[in-house]
């Protein structure tokens, strides 16, 4: 698995570390079951904070992606399709929200923007 | 205490040749003043593992270390004791041994104003310790050679006078000496023990 | 906000301590077990000071410390005191002493003392056995000290500018060693610095203390994700909340300041923020 940390992202790094691993389960490298390194070693390893990885794995965790088995680890979770389906629903709804906002700067009105929309989906 | 002591004979290593050296030759002269001197000479070690440490401000880092108070007083005056009683037992030697080769005839009393030499320095050394632990040995230098001039010179003084003494009434009075340097023996190490009481109280307000 | 699981390694509340033109004015901070805690300020702040009140090598006016679970005033902490490495700034081994003299000192000096493993780190810190230290560079001796620390089974690591005076190469290498040293949750880290590039690299904590008071103490990567370092036109910066501004730096070109980032419009450009400008910030207080 590769988790790169980027100083210069705007995203925090506990931000950072969660969305790769997740991808990471999402894209099918981790599979379901498998175990992940310890919060600590993770941290050493990276050499970041284990307060920082620790917050990272708790997320995943309440967003069903691993689960902890006491005084064993950290396991990928089965698959959730229907919860990461739902994530990159919301995603989709913000990336619209980010175009709706700039849009004004270049003047463009609804139409003309769902316009832009069918052209470039066209495209594929 | 061990590695204290460790500590000091280390630091101490080079100085203690040039210091063996001189103890032996002042103890084996047979003049009292270079005996006196010798004896002297012996308790002004402790004072010089002082100097280092303070140099190195080992003392912080010693306070951090699992040392007592209590060892890091005591190693000092083993120090000075060690070397005091190696002179002293150089001098002894050497007035028991040059009689057989010398025209000298050893005189009991001999051992005996040694043996006040000695008790003496250990008390310069319990005068003097306590006010090395107080002020440091950068500052207590002037205190401390104020009062060992004036020892020394009480010292000297003293050993002058008990040679004539002795020279003078050996015949005379029957000095039991065994019972002197008993009595010598003890009050050194009730002073030394009051003076090791106050350098670990000196230490423990030194935490400051 | 404390932790009330596992043992913290230090804790200190209300810690007080005055001296004639200086003083420790109630610092309070905890060190979790397993955490390393960065001590950061400038030349004088109280860093050192602070570190000889937490090993009670100076005593405290008032105020509690805990170290590994002892009162540092008890006669208990002289045991404690086996578990806890110490390297500070300036305080040393006698210099005429080898290398090879402290290992028979320590070993009879710390119980758990390990010659084996501290004759490992001389040879990995290439550090002659039987040089006097007095020939050693500062380097050198920071690293003989810090071989010291390691060898004898501490839980606790107290360094008090245990980097300063390496070159960054060595500095790197030494930063891995503490890193590695916390594998294991047993195993904290103290460590004071005004060089605040190494404590980002390592710290979970970072504590600042200025002129004697702590002025806060905080999880590092929190702190770089609760600010935000902004340069702006004067028009813009007046738009921001001023109660969110926690420092800035006015010149006649623009405002550069340091925000609390949940104040900033999404779209303003941030730029890149390291602890060290949030330190320089903030003990600037208002201007710089």
């Amino acid at each position: 698995m590769d988790i790169v940390i980027s100083n210069s992202s705007p995203l925090p790094i506990y931000e950072q570390v969660q969305s790769q691993i997740k991808n990471a389960i999402v894209s099918g490298e981790l599979k379901e079951g498998d175990g992940l390194p310890s919060i600590r070693t993770l941290a050493k390893d990276l050499r970041i904070s284990v307060i920082t990885t620790k917050r990272a794995y708790d997320e995943l965790e309440k967003a069903g992606y691993i689960y902890t088995v006491a005084a064993k680890g950290c396991y990928v979770a089965q698959k959730n399709l229907s919860l990461i389906r739902e994530e990159n629903l919301t995603k989709i709804e913000e990336h619209m929200r980010s175009i709706i906002a700039i849009a004004p700067s270049c003047g463009l009105t609804q139409e003309k923007i769902i316009e832009m929309f069918r052209v470039i989906y066209e495209e594929k | 205490m061990k590695g204290l002591l460790l500590k000091d004979l280390y630091t101490l290593s080079k100085q203690t040749k040039v210091y063996l050296l001189f103890i032996i030759m002042f103890s084996v002269l047979p003049m009292y003043n270079a005996n006196c001197f010798a004896l002297i000479y012996a308790a002004m070690l402790p004072m010089t593992a002082l100097a280092y440490d303070e140099r190195s401000k080992w003392n912080t880092l010693a306070k951090m270390m699992p040392y007592s108070e209590t060892s890091i007083v005591l190693s000092k005056y083993i120090l000075g004791f060690f070397s005091i009683g190696l002179a002293l037992a150089v001098t002894t030697s050497a007035k028991l041994i040059t009689p057989l080769f010398s025209e000298e005839r050893f005189e009991p009393t001999d051992v005996m104003v040694i043996a006040v030499v000695a008790s003496l320095a250990v008390i310069m050394l319990d005068v003097t310790l306590p006010l090395f632990f107080r002020f440091g040995v950068e500052k207590g230098r002037v205190i401390y050679i104020a009062v060992m001039a004036v020892m020394a010179i009480m010292v000297v003084g003293f050993a002058a006078g008990a040679f004539t003494f002795a020279m003078n009434s050996s015949a005379e009075y029957d000095l039991n000496i065994p019972i002197i340097l008993l009595a010598l023996l003890l009050v050194t190490a009730a002073v030394s023990a009051l003076s090791v009481r106050v350098s670990v109280a000196i230490c423990r307000k030194n935490t400051d | 906000m404390r932790r009330n699981d596992a043992m913290n390694a230090i804790e200190v509340k209300g810690l007080c301590k005055s001296y004639k033109d200086f003083s420790i004015d109630n610092v309070s901070f905890y060190l979790p077990s397993g955490s390393i805690m960065g001590l950061v300020g400038e030349n004088g702040a109280g860093k050192s000071t602070t570190i000889k009140l937490i090993m009670n090598a100076v005593k405290r006016d008032s105020g509690e410390i805990t170290v590994l679970g002892t009162d540092n005033i008890s006669k208990e902490f002289h045991l404690t005191k086996e578990d806890i490495g110490i390297v500070l700034d300036e305080a040393y081994f006698p210099e005429v002493i080898t290398a090879r003299n402290v290992n028979s000192i320590m070993k009879n000096t710390y119980k758990n003392w390990d010659a084996s493993k501290f004759y490992g780190y001389l040879s990995t810190f290439k550090l002659p056995e039987k040089k006097v230290f007095k020939e050693f560079s500062r380097g050198m001796k920071m690293k003989l000290a810090i071989a010291v620390a390691l060898s004898h089974a501490p839980k606790l690591l107290i360094l008090d500018e245990a980097t300063s005076g390496l070159d960054p190469i060595i500095r790197d290498e030494i930063l891995d060693i503490f890193n590695d040293f916390t594998r294991d949750e047993t195993h904290s880290v103290l460590m004071s610095s005004h060089i605040v590039s190494d404590l980002e690299k390592i710290c979970d904590y970072v504590g600042f203390i200025h002129e004697g008071k702590m002025m806060f103490f905080e999880e590092k990567d929190r702190l770089l994700e609760e600010y935000a370092l902004i340069k702006t036109t004067k028009a813009e910066f007046d738009q921001i909340n001023s109660g969110a501004v926690k420092g800035k730096k006015i010149t006649e070109y623009g405002v550069e300041a340091l925000v609390e980032r949940k104040a900033l419009p999404k779209e303003l450009v941030t730029e890149h923020l390291c602890l060290e400008d949030i330190i320089l910030f903030l003990a600037k207080g208002g201007n710089r």
